[in-house]
């Protein structure tokens, strides 16, 4: 048992002491907690859909995709048509995803070709394409748009007619967010309650396979961590139903359920992909590439796939993202949209070459608890804003740097090791 | 006739479809000048200081990529060392020549120090170097802006007019503004000289390098950069060679940082440093290195292209679009696109 509880603690060495730093964080900070959970429940929903869009590549062996940022620039792209053609609402929103999923498809396509040539170096890869499509992305906005494609809308462009302005608000700010919503208490007890459900329908699943598949079941370890939430969530939820103390804390808000809805498709697409034909191809070409070759796998076009689908997943979830802010700036939204999707994935215990849906909610969970009360912390304990913004950065660059030489030198190690097996045969 | 044509192609292949391009758009350039009626003389006189100014730091990337390591990504590790130092010999009152050369001693000292360690760790992920030194430059950047903002320094000139830490960029003008650049220099115009100091500075730096890559420990390096295997069978300490080639191109990165800010007129804390391993990396690729070979007369012709377009580029660009920021994304396009060109050879090499 104390071995097992070692091997639990060394693998999530990381999300284990970036809890630890949220809680100090937050008790350095002095915010509320009403607010602390408003906040970071929204920014979960927010970001949710640009951090799955991480999942398929990291499977499929092409590391950490930075090059979300194109499918980012997509979804500005299709806000900025559904701001000038006056599409508010959900129809808006809608509209939005309709342009941006062809969009990103083809920039999906480009950049497999792309990471085709340069395997073995897809991350600086991807990061380099992601400043380079800024410039192309800067080129068409500030350049051709109005001089050489025409385009008039005094609203949205600059004076001379030349070039986008460079913040857009758009019409249907939360319009997603506002079609269905509820109240933070209530919205609690039920994710418990479905927290709770689906414990019971694996415990199921279990009871059913256990004979004849014992290979497919899943450990206690598992059934031990969704236990506690299903617990804590419904203790929570039911406690603020009887107890109007408590009931302050965490009432107040309302949270966007439809968003909440969106965000849970999509995790379960994610999870449901991996269990696919497909996925089980994604697997075998980022467990090796050459063997999966052998087997017959056309490795190229899996690995465009596998680009194409996080591409478009960061479309729609930089559209969602956005309407939720009401407002973006042309030229810098998508700037850091990758370093932060992925450094939140790597916080939730996500590594190179394997991420899991549960990564994605860890890691937001953790990421933006300690970014909410950062700068509050930074102005308590140095008397500077700006402190806390630094720290974020720090933190974010920090934790690629540390998760990219943790996988190399676990790669070199296992490289070692088979060489040795190999010699001694 | 068929001979004649493979030469053709053979010297099309050497120079390479983004350097035609870059030297296609530079002459366009030149050729615009004159048309829009802008001063030449003064331009290409700028031309000439931007260039140098940058050369140093372009230079850092021989010794990294001659190591084996590739393109030094981390670059502003170095960078840092350079700016700790001319905040030190700032901090200690000094101005003129002493203060220059106190901030470039300690910079270099700083830097070959830090290059020694982050080779270590570099030895230990053999393969994955350019991410990993990507994201060591971005972290040290951003540790660095929480030093930065409470380092407790005392000189007026360098600190936030209200409240502590450093200023985001301090104004060298009571410090060693210039102080290469007016060394020996030429008048053109009114407002515009040859800086011959920083020329020859640079120059000699240059020429430094070069020995140093002809020398016994230049070639053993080599050696252990472009075949590590056979380099360890004849018995060459590999990972020793990556250590001194990460030493030395920090060291360059630090002198670099001073010789663009004395010729700037600021040095620049916090944020600055995140982005120059990039520039400087599609200077030395459009002088015609790889990931695995550069040399010194690449990192020349590079920076004179690059550079050169950079400065060319803007004043015309402001004349046909004006308002826009034409120039700043030509060198985005530009410094990434030949990055990327450059990723896309090196998988056609190893497959």
């Amino acid at each position: 048992m104390g071995k097992k509880a070692k091997l639990i603690i060394s693998k999530n060495v990381v999300s284990i002491l970036f809890a630890v730093l949220c809680v100090i964080t937050f008790f350095a900070s002095k915010v509320s907690f009403s607010y602390f959970l408003q906040e970071l429940i929204i920014r979960i929903v927010r970001n949710g859909i640009l951090v799955l869009a991480l999942i398929i590549p990291a499977i499929a062996g092409l590391g950490l995709n930075f090059s979300i940022v194109l499918g980012a620039m997509a979804a500005q792209t299709s806000l900025i048509l559904i701001t000038h053609w006056h599409i508010g609402g959900v129809l808006g929103i809608f509209v939005a995803c309709l342009i941006a999923i062809p969009l990103s498809t083809l920039l999906g396509w480009l950049m497999g070709q792309l990471f085709n040539r340069t395997k073995g170096q897809e991350m600086i890869t991807g990061m380099i394409a992601g400043y380079f499509a800024n410039g192309i992305y800067q080129f068409i906005f500030i350049v051709l748009l109005g001089s050489v494609i025409p385009f008039h809308d005094t609203n949205l462009m600059l004076s001379s007619g030349v070039g986008v302005k460079s913040t857009i608000v758009l019409e249907g700010t939360k319009s997603l967010d506002e079609l269905f919503s509820i109240r933070c208490d209530l919205f609690i007890l039920f994710i418990g309650v479905g927290v709770a459900a689906v414990l019971l329908a694996l415990c199921l699943r279990n009871l059913l396979i256990s004979r004849k598949h014992p290979e497919k079941r899943y450990s206690k370890e598992q059934y031990i961590g969704y236990g506690i939430i299903a617990l804590l969530l419904l203790l929570i939820g039911i406690l603020s139903q009887c107890n109007a103390a408590f009931n302050k804390l965490v009432n107040g808000f309302f949270v966007p359920a439809s968003t909440v809805i969106v965000v849970a498709v999509f995790s379960v697409f994610c999870i449901f992909i991996t269990k696919t034909k497909l996925g089980q191809d994604f697997r075998s070409v980022g467990r090796d590439m050459k063997v999966a070759a052998a087997a017959g796998i056309n490795v190229d076009r899996v690995r465009i796939t596998a680009i194409i689908i996080s591409t478009v997943l960061a479309g729609i979830g930089q559209v969602i993202s956005l309407q939720n802010i009401g407002s973006f700036s042309t030229y810098s939204a998508h700037d850091s949209v990758a370093t932060y999707a992925i450094a939140a994935l790597l916080v939730g215990g996500a590594t190179v070459k394997d991420a899991k849906v549960r990564n994605v909610f860890i890691g937001l969970t953790l990421f933006h608890a300690l970014f909410i009360a950062a700068p509050q912390a930074g102005m308590q304990l140095f008397g500077n804003s700006m402190y806390g913004e630094y720290f974020r950065v720090f933190i974010s660059y920090g934790i690629i740097a540390m998760s990219l030489i943790l996988n190399a030198v676990q790669t070199r190690n296992l490289k070692m090791r088979q060489l040795r097996a190999a010699t001694r045969l | 006739m068929d001979n004649k044509s493979n030469r053709l192609r053979g010297i099309y292949q050497r120079i390479g479809l983004p350097r035609i391009i870059i030297f296609l758009f530079l002459i366009v350039l030149c050729i615009a000048m004159p048309i829009l009626k802008l001063q030449s003389a003064s331009l290409l006189t700028q031309a000439v200081t931007r260039i140098f100014m940058n050369m140093v730091l372009v230079l850092a990337m021989v010794p990294s990529i001659e190591c084996g390591i590739g393109m030094n990504y981390g670059l502003p590790l170095g960078v840092i060392c350079g700016l700790l130092g001319g905040a030190i010999s700032m901090e200690l009152g000094l101005s003129g020549p002493a203060c220059f050369f106190l901030a470039m001693a300690i910079g270099v000292v700083l830097g070959a120090a830090v290059g020694w360690v982050y080779a270590q760790l570099l030895n230990q992920v053999v393969g994955q170097e350019n991410m990993i030194s990507t994201y060591i430059g971005f972290s040290a950047v951003s540790l660095m802006c929480m030093v930065w903002s409470i380092l407790p320094v005392h000189n007026d000139a360098i600190r936030w007019p209200m409240g502590t830490g450093l200023r985001s960029s301090v104004a060298l003008d009571k410090f060693f503004y210039h102080i290469l650049n007016d060394f020996l220099a030429i008048p053109v115009t009114d407002n515009a000289s040859i800086p011959v100091g920083l020329i020859l500075f640079v120059l000699i730096l240059c020429g430094l390098v070069a020995l140093f890559q002809r020398s016994h420990l230049g070639i053993i390096m080599k050696t252990a950069g472009s075949n590590p295997r056979y380099a360890k069978v004849i018995g060459i300490n590999v990972n020793k060679m990556r250590c001194v080639g990460m030493m030395i191109s920090s060291a360059l990165a630090a002198i670099g940082i001073q010789v663009y800010a004395q010729s700037y007129g600021f040095m620049e804390y916090y944020e600055a440093p995140l982005k120059v391993a990039f520039t400087a990396a599609a200077a030395v690729l459009i002088g015609g290195a790889s990931n695995r070979r550069a040399n010194v007369a690449n990192v020349i012709i590079g920076t004179i292209l690059f550079q050169g377009l950079l400065t060319i580029a803007l004043p015309v660009a402001n004349q046909i679009l004006p308002e826009s920021n034409l120039a700043e994304i030509v060198r985005i396009v530009i410094s990434n696109g030949i990055i990327l060109y450059a990723l896309t050879k090196a998988g056609d090499n190893n497959g």
